[in-house]
């Protein structure tokens, strides 16, 4: 598949093997791969890319995916309606977490170790699929 | 002779009033002592009236002393919620003066707001509803906003004064939980955290493992498969222990809420049933459904009510052998009548799940739903049990006012009995919801 045809996705994760893992099975599944290593590298790369889908952590360091996702909104109007699936271990329990969902609406909020691999695949694919 | 002439001789003028004033004499001396006597008895009144009022003072003494010393506040109002007394206590706390207060309606001088920062309005004030219903309100928590504006978290019980059957007023007990609040948010951010860093190292396992399983590195052998699919499974039950962990830390504090909605407990249980339809296949067990007609839909919080029939289905998928037979009954049962053995207080909505399975020994029966116990007959049947399910579901239940018992027979098999008050679960409010076997909590 051409480059410029294949979809594109960012992948922002602190943890290597869960980047790697997602990173590989993206870059199988056809699309066309990003990734960074916290929400800052995260942000700076969405910007100037501007995948069709980002797959974004919580927590991280520099700057967490709250905080990354509320910059996102704010920077332009691409960054207000680009597709953010929330992927993190952190359980919505927090006060802040359930406000920054609100204010900031990520497509969804998954429990990464919840969701097989496969499953986050066919997540991403059907969100892209309603974005067409 | 003489004796008599003079007994008949008539008295003389001064004899006349010799005599009237003795006699006049002797009636102000008896009246002088009658005054005597009940001098007497007005000074004895006196000094009795006297010793009472030392009594008295002495008893208001010791019962302001005990006010003062009472580390709680304590706050009476009458009937119109005017503030009678205020101890030491609550002043502090207030910040607030009797002089200020005593006489004013209490919820002009002191708000109380909810745990979202909202304003109590009056008709929710524990104060109006304990003088509206003549019952203690308790078990509740708000903020109470100090005069200087700053707030504090108060756990209140208020209880109704009530004089030969008539209340003439209420008294409010409170106490600052500011500490035990800041224990529980501790223990909350630590077991969110824990959780977090213990979900991390089998997320990367499952994922690779997986990919594995699916051929993403090149086809496996069967061994290999067979293996890799061990890893995975045993990976699965770390995920899933840590998840209940979770649950029963919430469960525990017990600051979940519980939000009733009007449910049919029928479509309910069908609904759970069908996410263990690939076990029961597998299996080759035979359900068979039991469902009581015309039952009206009853408020139940599905989310929390799911954590526990979830649990209670699973043990009798896992501990039935293939081929068995799983019964599910749904009925109503009136209150004081048997079932299971036991006799229900109130009219409940009863859920029993009856299986054909391994049964649980008479003597450890008492401990099934104790944390982390498993049964010795099953231990080596089912090697993917937290031993925490029935735990939790136990919790859960008592929490809602709800009952959980079970019969059994070893190598015969097991009923579970749910029961539900007719009339549903009370809303409470809380903090944080439990989430039911959800992927995303």
């Amino acid at each position: 598949m051409e480059e410029t045809t294949k979809k594109k996705i960012l992948i922002i994760e602190d943890e290597m093997s869960q980047r790697k893992a997602l990173v590989d099975k993206f870059t199988r599944e056809g699309f066309s791969v990003r990734e960074a290593r916290d929400g800052e590298e995260g942000l700076r790369i969405a910007l100037k890319e501007q995948p069709n889908i980002i797959l974004l952590d919580i927590v991280m360091p520099k700057m967490d995916g709250m905080t990354m996702l509320k910059k996102l909104r704010q920077e332009n109007d691409w960054g207000k309606s680009v597709p953010v699936i929330l992927l993190t271990n952190l359980s919505s329990d927090d006060d802040k977490i359930n406000q920054g969902i609100t204010e900031n609406e990520p497509a969804y909020y998954l429990v990464k170790s919840n969701w097989p691999i496969n499953e986050v695949v066919e997540k991403v694919k059907e969100r892209l699929s309603r974005s067409v | 002779m003489i004796l008599s002439n003079q007994k008949n001789k008539p008295k003389t003028p001064s004899q006349e009033f010799e005599r009237a004033l003795e006699a006049r004499t002797e009636e102000l001396q008896k009246k002088v002592e009658e005054l005597e006597n009940t001098r007497k008895a007005s000074l004895n009144l006196l000094e009795d009236l006297e010793k009472g009022r030392e009594e008295l003072s002495l008893e208001k003494a010791k019962d302001e002393a005990l006010l003062s010393s009472i580390g709680d506040g304590v706050i009476a109002t009458d009937m119109d919620e005017r503030i009678t007394l205020m101890n030491p206590a609550a002043q502090r706390m207030l910040g607030w003066y009797p002089e200020n207060m005593v006489g004013r309606l209490i919820y002009d001088v002191v708000s109380i707001e909810d745990e979202k920062g909202n304003v109590v309005p009056r008709e929710k004030r524990p104060i109006t509803l304990a003088l509206k219903d003549s019952t203690t309100t308790g078990g509740t928590y708000y903020y109470y906003i100090r005069k200087d504006k700053t707030k504090f978290p108060a756990a209140i019980v208020v209880t109704p004064v009530i004089i030969d059957k008539k209340i003439i007023g209420v008294v409010e007990i409170f106490r600052d939980i500011t500490k035990e609040k800041e224990i529980d948010k501790t223990k909350t951010e630590f077991v969110l955290l824990a959780s977090h860093q213990l979900r991390t190292p089998p997320t990367s396992i499952n994922w690779f493992l997986e990919m594995l399983l699916s051929g993403d590195a090149g086809p496996l052998s069967e061994k290999q498969k067979e293996y890799t699919q061990e890893a995975y499974q045993n990976s699965q039950r770390m995920v899933n222990l840590v998840n209940t962990l979770l649950n029963i830390s919430r469960t525990e504090l017990g600051t979940f809420p519980i939000n009733p909605e009007p449910t049919d407990m029928i479509a309910f249980t069908k609904d759970i049933l069908e996410e263990f339809i690939l076990q029961i296949k597998e299996k080759e067990l035979q359900v068979k459904e039991q469902y009581a007609t015309n039952l009206s839909l009853i408020p139940i919080d599905s989310k929390i009510l799911r954590i526990v029939v979830q649990n209670i289905i699973s043990n009798a998928v896992k501990y039935t052998p293939e081929k068995g037979t799983i019964s599910i009954k749904i009925f109503l049962q009136q209150a004081n009548e048997v079932i299971g053995n036991r006799k229900l207080k109130t009219n409940s909505l009863v859920v029993s799940i009856t299986d054909t399975g391994y049964g649980i020994p008479r003597n450890q029966s008492d401990k099934i739903f104790t944390k982390l116990f498993r049964a010795d007959n099953v231990k080596d049947k089912d090697t993917d049990g937290t031993g925490l399910g029935l735990y939790l579901a136990k919790l859960i239940v008592d929490h809602v006012q709800g009952n959980l018992w079970f019969e059994s027979e070893l190598d015969k098999g097991t009923t579970f009995y749910l029961a539900v008050p007719s009339k549903g679960m009370e809303k409470k409010e809380g903090g944080k919801e439990l989430m039911a076997r959800s992927r995303d909590s």
